[in-house]
């Protein structure tokens, strides 16, 4: 069997190489996730049998059960998905962008920016300014902190690995900020705070998921359209500048997607850690090599790991609703420790 | 008068204060093999990746063709001259074929990523290297002289008509050190390639070369024919050497034998045996 499927119609418009086992393993994981949203909706301290949650979507009446799932879990699960498949793929540029596979953005400090806005609202404006504009906070201390990154890493040109050390410092002070107002804060908000920087996407509503959808659904698009540049980065910078490429141009461009991506997912789902790490390392070991399916593969991983996460966090600990972020730490690091001993002996 | 590919007007090159290479005007002839050769730190690499615009000059400007490679756009220059880096890595579980297709990037867009051209022109390059049946094996996975003519395909699939080589046959053997020459070589035979290299070994510079390139404080200290180029005189101020040069007796190109202790002793002993 042709491994790659080449899209080359007549007119010669465009032209594409389509690698069909990878494609189709993308697919599979895509329906994985669908199976378990379904699932993940049924679950709770009501149970909502499968076909209702399908019923539900193609438009039949289920009756009380409506209100269970779109008001209370359908845009919780939306936001924690929407969540996770921005750090996915914002991870999976960074890592790419650096060569080096321990990039994320919570490690380069563009996470630790959004925490340190967002902490300096909830300790200082609670109950001064409507809660609702703390995404917008956490956004823009995500943006001002890259920025900050991106003009210190600045030295005739962007180095990949002066960015991460000089990102990694950032995120030092920023943690060291953020503890620090942590403590001089009032006991109540600095428990809200906490939780906050955990990751938590309790009592999303959909206003979050129209908030978030528009940003995300961009960024996703032109994350595909970085594939090219991506690909002839990994030949290392020299030979990319020789094939004609404007590596720094380049680097802007996925830089400020990423930041986007990391920004909104922090801004509504607080400091999830991890999945930006680890998504992208699963969807290679999956995929392999080509940006252009690893974007969705990423996106779908980092999604489904996120709400599965919160799917258990709200679940398993009845009455007790455990902020997502713990979840995704507690169960994907030792996933991820397993994924790697495996790999080993493989 | 020889007609000129790649001209330099005074250019400098350096490091923050450290000047490498001081006002130097060259000519690189069209259609010919000019090899670079120098000592360890004279500027030979500096002034190819200067040239490769890896590197911007102090001052001075680089024409290429006749064109100033400043009016060029970094695509513009791609479509006219291929560089191979001194160094490589090929990422984790990147393919031969999926390696050498990046050398139609200058070519292509966001749309036409892959058309019938492009595919003709990958497999043309990978089949004068040799490399086409390790077209779906990693890149990691083969030899140093495999690797090597990967990357030279990579780079004949940008369909240059100069194409630069910064010490391609480091970390080779022998025999694949010839096997890189003798490629580029035929590349200049059959394909009238421009082609400029940066070698240590003289040897097989002095082999290959049609002009030869003799760096020395910043600036040429010779260049001719090979012939012109390698001379006792010539190795004692660029290599600080004392060599005999003799005739090569296979390709009849001037060849150095240097002094070293060890042969003075040789020398001696013979000496003194008779």
């Amino acid at each position: 069997m042709k491994k790659v499927f080449t899209l080359r119609p007549q007119s010669g418009a465009f032209s594409l190489q389509l690698p069909i086992v990878p494609i189709a393993l993308t697919l599979c994981l895509f329906l994985m996730m669908v199976v378990l949203m379904i699932v993940g909706l049924s679950l709770g301290s009501t149970w909502v049998s499968p076909l209702a949650i399908m019923q539900y979507f193609i438009g039949i009446d289920v009756g009380a059960n409506t209100f269970i799932i779109e008001s209370l879990r359908l845009p919780r699960m939306l936001v924690a998905l929407l969540a996770g498949a921005a750090l996915g793929v914002s991870g999976l540029i960074l890592q790419e962008m650096v060569r080096n596979p321990l990039a994320s953005p919570d490690i380069i400090g563009i996470t630790g920016g959004g925490a340190v806005a967002a902490v300096f609202f909830i300790t200082t404006f609670s109950g001064i300014l409507p809660m609702s504009l703390l995404p917008l906070a956490a956004m823009l201390g995500s943006a001002i902190v890259s920025v900050l990154i991106y003009a210190l890493a600045w030295k005739q040109g962007i180095s990949p690995l002066r960015l991460v050390l000089i990102g990694i410092g950032i995120n030092a002070a920023m943690s060291a900020l953020t503890t620090l107002m942590i403590i001089f804060s009032p006991i109540n908000s600095s428990s809200q705070a906490y939780v906050w920087m955990t990751g938590s996407v309790y009592g999303s509503s959909w206003s979050a998921v129209q908030q978030m959808f528009p940003w995300i659904g961009c960024a996703m698009i032109l994350a595909l359209l970085c594939a090219r540049a991506v690909h002839v980065q990994q030949l290392g910078e020299d030979v990319a500048k020789s094939l004609g490429a404007r590596i720094q141009w380049q680097r802007l461009g996925m830089i400020t997607v990423s930041v986007i991506l990391a920004g909104v997912a922090v801004a509504f789902a607080g400091g999830i850690s991890f999945v930006g790490l680890m998504a992208p390392h699963i969807a290679r070991f999956v995929i392999g090599r080509s940006f252009a399916l690893l974007v969705p593969t990423a996106a779908i991983i980092g999604g489904t790991m996120v709400f599965v996460a919160d799917v258990i966090g709200r679940t398993a600990f009845l009455p007790l609703d455990v902020p997502v972020g713990v979840l995704v730490s507690g169960i994907g690091a030792p996933f991820f420790l397993y994924l790697l001993y495996r790999n080993r002996k493989g | 008068m020889m007609d000129e590919m790649l001209r330099t007007n005074s250019l400098t090159l350096g490091f923050k204060d450290r000047i490498v290479i001081d006002e130097l005007d060259l000519d690189i002839p069209k259609g010919k093999v000019t090899i670079l050769v120098g000592a360890n730190g004279c500027g030979k690499s500096t002034l190819l990746r200067s040239i490769a615009r890896l590197l911007k000059p102090k001052s001075g400007s680089i024409e290429l063709d006749g064109l100033d490679m400043d009016q060029l756009s970094t695509k513009e220059i791609a479509k006219r001259l291929a560089v191979l880096p001194q160094s490589t890595s090929s990422p984790e579980g990147l393919t031969v074929s999926q390696l050498v297709k990046q050398g139609r990037y200058p070519h292509q867009t966001l749309l036409k990523q892959w058309s019938v051209e492009d595919e003709k022109i990958v497999n043309e390059a990978m089949t004068s290297t040799g490399v086409f049946e390790m077209a779906d094996r990693p890149v990691t996975s083969l030899s140093g002289g495999q690797r090597q003519r990967v990357w030279i395909a990579m780079t004949l699939a940008q369909r240059t008509e100069t194409l630069l080589l910064d010490e391609p046959t480091t970390f080779l053997d022998v025999a694949h050190q010839i096997e890189i020459l003798d490629l580029c070589h035929m590349l200049n035979e059959v394909e009238g390639k421009t082609i400029v290299i940066v070698l240590h070994d003289l040897n097989l510079a002095a082999r290959y070369a049609h002009h030869m390139v003799a760096l020395k404080n910043k600036t040429i200290y010779a260049q001719g024919s090979p012939e012109e180029v390698v001379t006792t005189e010539m190795m004692k101020q660029v290599f600080a050497l004392d060599c005999e040069v003799i005739e090569d007796p296979i390709t009849l190109t001037p060849m150095t034998i240097p002094y070293s202790k060890k042969a003075a002793r040789r020398v001696k002993e013979r000496a003194f045996a008779l």
